[in-house]
């Protein structure tokens, strides 16, 4: 049975106009897509509720997710959505080549939050065997990683939530580890490994040191 | 970067070399598991048993073992001989190389997982149960470093890390994620080079 979906969806997106394609999915696949509302070609979305209003998803997107739910926002090209249950984006963008990443294997029921007016920029990898929130107003630059799970000691697997709040700034090639909230307002340099929670209203950067 | 890398050295390869990685490139274009290794056993030098070979795989070298390990995806091989054993893990899209005549790689119960550039010095000994974690990890090289690099036991290692070649790191280390590798570790324990410094915005 789902080899048949898979099969009618990679031959919807083929087709050559956007409100061809949007009829069809709404046809046989019963999404919920609005007409002011772009599809890209060949952007494969297999989901058991998708429901989208005044989006745009461009061109080589790859979408595996149990529920989307999307409101004025845009998704540019080939990002990669595998394995979340449910997805939520509210008047945000998202830039290319992001990597979203979930194992059902370890948690089966993980969320992706992304507030309003909230941007991700190009390149990132975002791990998501635990949920991660990112609320209003913040900013994430390019080549960035988020990890939700880590190892112990013993190499044990654990796994926590990773919450970023209000009109925090997070410039390029950053990390974050597992259990991190970052407080309202706070900006982390270029480079900086995050591996503790940061305060409100606060700059945090690495320092050069001389010998 | 990995077709760059064949052309700029391509002087340095040999012809026997060029053409087995040529022909294992297109042996594991084919579909099945057991498809691929039967055709990558037919090239001289070549021994997989019971093992797991995924598609795109570039092997530049001349003997490579392969026993009861996985290898993914878009891997790029350029070590003479290869010798992993015993569950050992490479995952997909790694760059593994070394410019030096005769190198050798051996890995033994551990993993290299994802996207990692290593630029390996002769010898490279991978111990029981070393992780490479995450992503981007990389080990760079001189060009006059002729000391061989040998990691021990149970060692973890963070993503986004350099270390650089001609080092030994001791049993029982974990290293924290975005640090660097400059000299050898002899006491075990937990290592971070990076420290976040503060600043109150008013």
């Amino acid at each position: 049975m789902r080899i048949i979906k898979f099969f009618i969806i990679l031959c919807i997106s083929i087709l050559p106009f956007n409100y061809i394609r949007i009829f069809f999915y709404n046809l046989f696949i019963c999404y919920k897509i609005d007409k002011e509302s772009y599809i890209g070609w060949l952007s494969l979305i297999i989901c058991e509720n998708f429901k989208i209003s005044n989006c745009k998803i461009d061109k080589f997107n790859f979408i595996f997710v149990n529920n989307f739910d999307g409101k004025n926002s845009s998704i540019n090209k080939m990002n990669k959505f595998f394995g979340i249950n449910t997805i939520n984006i509210n008047q945000s963008k998202i830039g290319d080549k992001n990597k979203f990443v979930g194992e059902p294997k370890i948690s089966s029921e993980t969320k992706f939050y992304l507030g309003l007016k909230s941007k991700i920029c190009d390149n990132n990898y975002f791990d998501l065997t635990r949920d991660i929130e990112i609320y209003e107003n913040c900013y994430l630059g390019s080549d960035l990683q988020i990890w939700t799970h880590g190892f112990n000691e013993k190499r044990e697997i654990k796994t926590k939530n990773v919450f970023l709040k209000k009109g925090c700034v997070i410039k390029d090639a950053c990390l974050i580890s597992m259990g991190v909230t970052i407080g309202e307002n706070a900006i982390a340099e270029i480079g900086s490994v995050i591996t503790r929670d940061l305060d409100e209203n606060s700059f945090y950067y690495h320092e050069l040191q001389k010998h | 970067m990995k077709i760059a890398s064949i052309i700029t050295n391509y002087k340095n390869i040999s012809i026997l070399i060029l053409f087995k990685g040529a022909v294992s490139f297109i042996a594991t274009l084919l579909p099945f598991n057991f498809l691929r290794v039967f055709f990558l056993n037919l090239i001289p030098g070549f021994k997989i048993k019971k093992s797991k070979v995924g598609n795109f795989n570039f092997f530049f070298s001349k003997t490579i073992k392969i026993n009861n390990s996985k290898i993914g995806n878009f891997n790029f091989f350029l070590v003479e001989s290869i010798d992993c054993k015993n569950h050992s893990i490479i995952g997909s899209r790694n760059e593994i190389f070394s410019k030096v005549n005769e190198s050798y790689m051996s890995l033994n119960k551990s993993q290299i997982s994802f996207n990692s550039f290593f630029n390996l010095s002769k010898i490279t000994m991978f111990g029981e149960n070393v992780v490479f974690g995450g992503m981007n990890c990389k080990i760079l090289t001189d060009e006059k470093c002729k000391e061989k690099t040998n990691l021990g036991k149970n060692i973890f290692i963070g993503s986004n890390s350099i270390i650089k070649s001609g080092i030994y790191i001791n049993n029982n280390i974990v290293i924290g994620a975005g640090s660097i590798i400059l000299n050898s570790i002899e006491t075990s324990g937990l290592y971070y080079s990076k420290k976040l410094n503060k600043y109150e915005i008013k």
